[in-house]
């Protein structure tokens, strides 16, 4: 980003590898910690679970049979497995889109200085982002009821509906239900991406604007979403991934049920690894090749911000 | 064109007031400069007369209307920031006429315009360029040619030289005294610090201090005639000397003739003329050599450092024992720090 990139001075007369790692010593051993908690917590899980998948092993015995790609093979036959990707793609499409814009709307009002206790609405709109998830479950379970639940109350009272709605337990509700949790959950911090990439636009072009006599709404219109629209790649990516990854949300809300209805890849792949329907044997083996398979879809995100953030960063206002 | 009127205005922050009462009248076709140390109150002025900040009390008028309740787009000004405000995705011909279509001025007047002021500042070679790829100084062109698009009444500069480095402030500074004649006189109020800009731009300096006006005037009666001390060391490069009297004697009890009742004695380095039996001795501490001048600067019997101007090619060295003349004019000021040697007030 900075131009000291360009200032790095040439490296000195080149010695053997070893003659250079012995010469610093003493600088290495201070990455030796972090080293091993990364080694042992993110490195060898990683290595284990690709290893894991080459095997037909429940993870609880010591039966372990290599079976080469076979559990991936099955895996893409598996129509519980490519049902639960696909909901995984639809509910991180369902979200993001929703969730972005509202937290642009949300954002775009609470950063204007007139707007008074703008910091408490800041403050109330990020609370669910800081309760716990076990929390939202059992108060949205509550919520959502369709024995008393006060939704259900409402919509009924005020006649939109005849008959109570089961939210979280009809097959058809459940994803959409779960969606409007996450956004209602999680917009709170798209809104402080969108405030963070706001106060890059500096007060003087408000003003200059006002002198102009620019509207307030041709303002945000012609000058400020311009401005901020490359951040919009970064914070549409960071939300994406973070919305394949609502693992919590769901196992406290609905465990993927009912009828495997909200069953997202994480689900599947915890059901298969540790929760195997009654009858059934864990299978830690093929739901490591799920992981693996997911992992792989994450990854491909992950480059995809990377290249898009660098992407940004040369666009950026001011990086020329 | 119109001029600017300020009766007796106001401005507080809670419970700070930082504009205590100011009249200032600057006239039609007038290149006025606000100049003063940091938190005098000078940009804080410049945005009431935009509209930015609301005027708590007293009257500002533009061409003759009072324009306190009126909304800054409807004040006929237009104004040049330090960091040029420009636009950073919209090149340098949509920057300027930005404003004028957003209020739906036809396309074709629109591009008239632009054309003029590019013409006018030079910048017809970068009109489809982005702000980024042009200069510190082209910038703050495009944000003039915005101002000027407007075609205001008056045009407002808030510091618009402090983001450029020496050598493009001397240029856009002069650029800026051409465009005062080239804009068929228009009115233009400046702030700026830094009082050689005040001298060499203004048609009238107002010198401010703690929100209130210290001076006004043409820039030569304000070096000439400061109305105190506090004018007499803001204006003038380097710094008005300044010696403290008791009795009509310097401070080693060397008698000064004619000084009256004041305190304190000032005098410019220009002032000084080497004379072997002069009352003024000292010790040259730091000598500059300027090219067009020499500034010795040196150090008193009683310990103040004073400066004396010599001309060009003359040898003085650090340790030097010099005598001085007070041969040019001298200031006196009372105790309360206002001058005594002509009947100088604050007022326009």
């Amino acid at each position: 980003m900075s131009t000291a990139d360009h200032d790095i001075p040439a490296a000195g007369p080149r010695t053997g590898l070893g003659t250079r790692l012995w010469a610093h010593r003493v600088d290495y051993l201070f990455l030796v910690p972090g080293l091993v908690i990364f080694g042992a917590f993110i490195l060898w899980p990683m290595l284990a679970s690709q290893y894991y998948s080459l095997l037909d092993w429940s993870g609880f015995d010591s039966r372990r049979i290599f079976v080469g790609l076979r559990n991936y093979r099955e895996l893409l036959a598996d129509e519980f497995f490519v049902a639960a990707f696909w909901r995984s793609v639809w509910f991180t499409l369902a979200t993001v889109p929703l969730q972005m814009l509202l937290g642009l709307v949300l954002a775009v009002i609470l950063n204007n200085r007139l707007l008074k206790l703008s910091a408490v609405f800041r403050t109330l709109i990020f609370l669910p982002v800081v309760t716990p998830v076990a929390v939202i479950a059992i108060v949205m379970a509550l919520m959502l009821s369709p024995f008393n639940g006060p939704i259900n109350d409402l919509i009924t009272g005020a006649g939109l509906v005849q008959r109570a709605v089961d939210f979280l337990g009809s097959p058809q509700l459940v994803m959409w239900s779960l969606a409007g949790i996450y956004v209602w959950k999680w917009t709170g911090v798209t809104m402080i991406y969108w405030l963070a990439a706001l106060q890059t636009v500096p007060d003087e072009l408000y003003e200059a604007a006002r002198l102009d006599g620019v509207t307030g709404r041709q303002v945000t219109m012609y000058v400020v979403m311009p401005i901020i629209a490359p951040f919009a790649v970064v914070i549409g990516l960071i939300s994406a991934i973070s919305a394949l990854n609502v693992f919590p949300l769901i196992q406290a809300t609905t465990q993927g049920g009912p009828f495997f209805a909200s069953e997202v890849m994480e689900v599947f792949i915890f059901r298969t690894a540790f929760a195997p329907p009654s009858g059934t044997f864990p299978q830690l083996g093929y739901a490591s090749a799920a992981g693996v398979l997911f992992g792989l879809a994450i990854m491909g995100l992950t480059i995809l911000q990377v290249l898009a953030v660098r992407r940004t960063r040369r666009k950026e206002p001011g990086h020329g | 064109m119109s001029g600017v009127t300020l009766r007796n205005v106001t401005k507080t922050f809670g419970a700070v007031k930082v504009i205590k009462g100011v009249d200032i009248e600057i006239g039609e076709g007038e290149f006025c400069v606000f100049v003063g140390p940091s938190g005098c109150g000078k940009s804080t002025l410049l945005r009431m007369i935009a509209g930015l900040e609301e005027t708590t009390g007293g009257d500002i008028e533009i061409g003759g209307r009072r324009v306190n309740d009126l909304d800054p787009k409807d004040r006929g000004a237009a104004m040049v920031f330090q960091t040029y405000a420009l636009y950073p995705h919209m090149d340098v011909a949509r920057n300027m006429g930005f404003g004028l279509r957003m209020n739906g001025w036809p396309k074709d007047e629109v591009d008239r315009r632009v054309q003029e002021a590019a013409r006018i500042l030079q910048l017809e070679p970068y009109l489809d360029r982005k702000p980024k790829a042009l200069s510190g100084g082209q910038r703050q062109r495009v944000a003039i040619g915005r101002a000027i698009v407007r075609d205001p009444e008056v045009f407002l500069f808030d510091e618009p030289l402090s983001n450029l480095d020496a050598e493009l402030r001397v240029a856009t500074r002069l650029e800026i005294a051409k465009l005062h004649g080239t804009l068929g006189n228009s009115t233009m109020v400046y702030v700026t610090h830094d009082q050689v800009e005040a001298m060499t731009l203004a048609d009238k300096i107002v010198v401010l201090r703690d929100g209130r006006v210290e001076q006004v005037g043409p820039p030569m009666e304000l070096y000439r005639n400061p109305a105190n001390l506090f004018v007499a060391g803001f204006i003038g490069s380097p710094k008005m000397n300044f010696v403290e009297l008791s009795s009509g004697a310097m401070p080693d009890g060397t008698p000064v003739a004619q000084t009256g009742t004041a305190r304190t004695l000032g005098f410019r380095a220009d002032a000084l003329r080497r004379s072997a039996d002069g009352p003024l001795a000292g010790t040259v501490s730091v000598v500059e050599q300027l090219g067009d001048a020499v500034f010795a600067h040196f150090r008193t019997p009683w310990g103040q450092e004073l400066v004396a101007r010599f001309d060009p090619g003359t040898e003085i060295r650090a340790g030097e024992e010099l005598r001085f003349d007070i041969a040019g004019p001298r200031h006196l000021f009372d105790a309360d720090g206002q001058a005594m040697d002509a009947a100088l007030r604050p007022a326009a």
